[in-house]
């Protein structure tokens, strides 16, 4: 366990990195960050299960979280791994609704959440709270329509090049740019995110070592060239739409 | 698209039943009719564009809109058909946003009800229920998007060719004189290939196999289910994702 994992999570310094909080004004701020609960998981947990009704929406403050479809067959198709600080679990503002995918920890998370009542009480004492909730969750489309339209066109060496990149950027920024980024990613993962299988993605992984674009281990990668890996990923698509929450 | 005048009454019959108005209060009701405006729109003629600023919403109340995405290349995939009575735009409900889709006329007219964004906003910020109600709409869209997804990342290729055709019979089949549905609407075997992510070569070749079963007859732009049993049995073959999806709106 990190040390960052182990300090409890201080409210005030996420808050401006949520997409809704931010947009409360001073007061309501105030009183939304008073009404966060904490919430610990260890590495397996799951945060929520896809079916389960969405009784709260939620901060990732540290740590990493997996999302996760799981088809009626059982198999996992992977969606997005989050790095903090994001929001996850959007759908809680429509009441009686369930959530569309499996959140699961994969390292030991902390979160703040709220319930659907606080949210819902936060909105009537701001309605712009509602419609800027609306435009998140259309941003949450947008995304899923690309992702969806990259599914159906890219290679499978383009897929894989924007889920790192996708990862690669939800990292914090690093005082010196050259100094390599750590991707907490297993190939398995890349593998379910990509809806490959894991010998295709071991053998572009190592076509890429061998061109020094990353080094891979068992439980991690080290890319050392973010801009060869943005070539590789390809240019017709956006590849994130900044923070917006995946679901 | 024109603006006409029809009686305030038939709005109100339309509003009373749409699926985002229902259950209002009497008052909100007419509000809601008085707020609203007629426009017809001719076959062929675009309600919107992709990308277009999302400034009115609609109620479908006559004909059919064909939902089409354009990808980043430029390509028009068919979503799906909407037919009466549907909402359409609740995007307009959000500031400066786009139109993710684009909606184009298909029979020979469409008559909607139109409000313009402010109209829409101030109903939602009165209406609460109206909010609630936006809020699931969209949602919605994304639980339909990652069916789709679903389907491109786990299914055969041929399931899905399967699972086009059938929805697509659901929303626009008309049956022909002789036991089969014509899918009722321009369908080239490109655009087939888009809405399945596969390509051209694969789908005509899928198609003719299914030609020399019986299960469709296809031409130019056509495509007529002769075996529906049959290819709902290959679009099923895994009990997977509902075929009842209604195409993503927005």
């Amino acid at each position: 366990m990190s040390d960052a994992a182990r300090q409890p999570l201080q409210p005030a310094l996420l808050g401006p990195h949520s997409r809704w909080l931010s947009v409360l004004p001073a007061p309501l701020y105030q009183r939304a960050l008073a009404a966060a609960q904490p919430v610990q998981l260890a590495t397996g947990q799951l945060l929520f299960g896809q079916g389960e009704p969405a009784r709260s929406i939620y901060l990732l403050g540290t740590g990493q979280v997996y999302l996760f479809q799981i088809t009626p067959e059982g198999h996992q198709l992977g969606f997005e791994l989050l790095l903090p600080i994001r929001d996850v679990g959007l759908i809680a503002a429509v009441p009686a609704a369930r959530y569309p995918l499996t959140a699961q920890a994969t390292q030991t998370t902390q979160l703040l959440t709220w319930t659907q009542a606080t949210l819902q009480s936060l909105c009537e004492a701001h309605p712009p709270l509602t419609l800027h909730l609306l435009q998140l969750a259309h941003a949450c489309n947008q995304q899923l329509a690309r992702r969806t339209y990259e599914l159906a066109t890219l290679r499978v060496e383009q897929r894989i090049a924007r889920a790192l990149v996708r990862l690669a950027v939800q990292l914090p920024a690093r005082p010196d740019p050259a100094t390599p980024l750590v991707l907490p990613v297993t190939r398995q993962q890349l593998a379910e995110l990509t809806h490959t299988t894991l010998p295709t993605v071991s053998r572009t992984l190592r076509t890429w070592a061998q061109s020094n674009l990353l080094t891979a281990d068992r439980t991690a990668l080290i890319l050392h060239d973010l801009a060869l890996l943005h070539a590789h990923a390809g240019s017709v698509l956006p590849i994130t739409d900044e923070r917006v929450p995946p679901c | 698209m024109k603006t006409i005048a029809l009686p305030n009454q038939t709005a109100y019959a339309y509003i009373q039943h749409s699926r985002y108005f229902q259950g209002l209060p009497e008052a909100a009701l007419h509000a809601v009719a008085h707020a609203a405006r007629w426009c017809t729109i001719s076959s062929e003629q675009y309600l919107f564009h992709q990308g277009d600023p999302a400034q009115h919403f609609y109620l479908l109340c006559e004909g059919q809109l064909r939902l089409i995405q354009i990808t980043p290349e430029g390509k028009q995939i068919i979503l799906g058909l909407l037919s009466p009575i549907r909402e359409v735009g609740i995007v307009a409900a959000i500031p400066n946003a786009e139109y993710p889709l684009t909606m184009q006329c298909l029979n020979p007219t469409g008559t909607l009800l139109a409000w313009d964004s402010a109209s829409l906003t101030a109903l939602i910020e009165q209406y609460p229920v109206l909010a609630v109600r936006a809020m699931r709409m969209v949602t919605g869209r994304f639980v339909q998007l990652q069916t789709l997804y679903r389907e491109l990342a786990t299914l055969r290729v041929e399931q899905r060719i399967a699972r086009a055709l059938v929805r697509l019979t659901r929303q626009a089949g008309v049956p022909d004189h002789v036991g089969g549905t014509l899918i009722g609407i321009p369908l080239s075997r490109q655009h087939l290939a888009d809405m399945t992510g596969t390509t051209l070569y694969t789908v005509s070749r899928t198609l003719s196999a299914w030609e020399q079963q019986g299960i469709v007859t296809s031409g130019r732009e056509r495509v007529i289910v002769r075996d529906r049993e049959r290819l709902i049995a290959i679009a099923d073959d895994v009990p997977s994702s509902p075929l009842q999806i209604e195409p993503p709106p927005c």
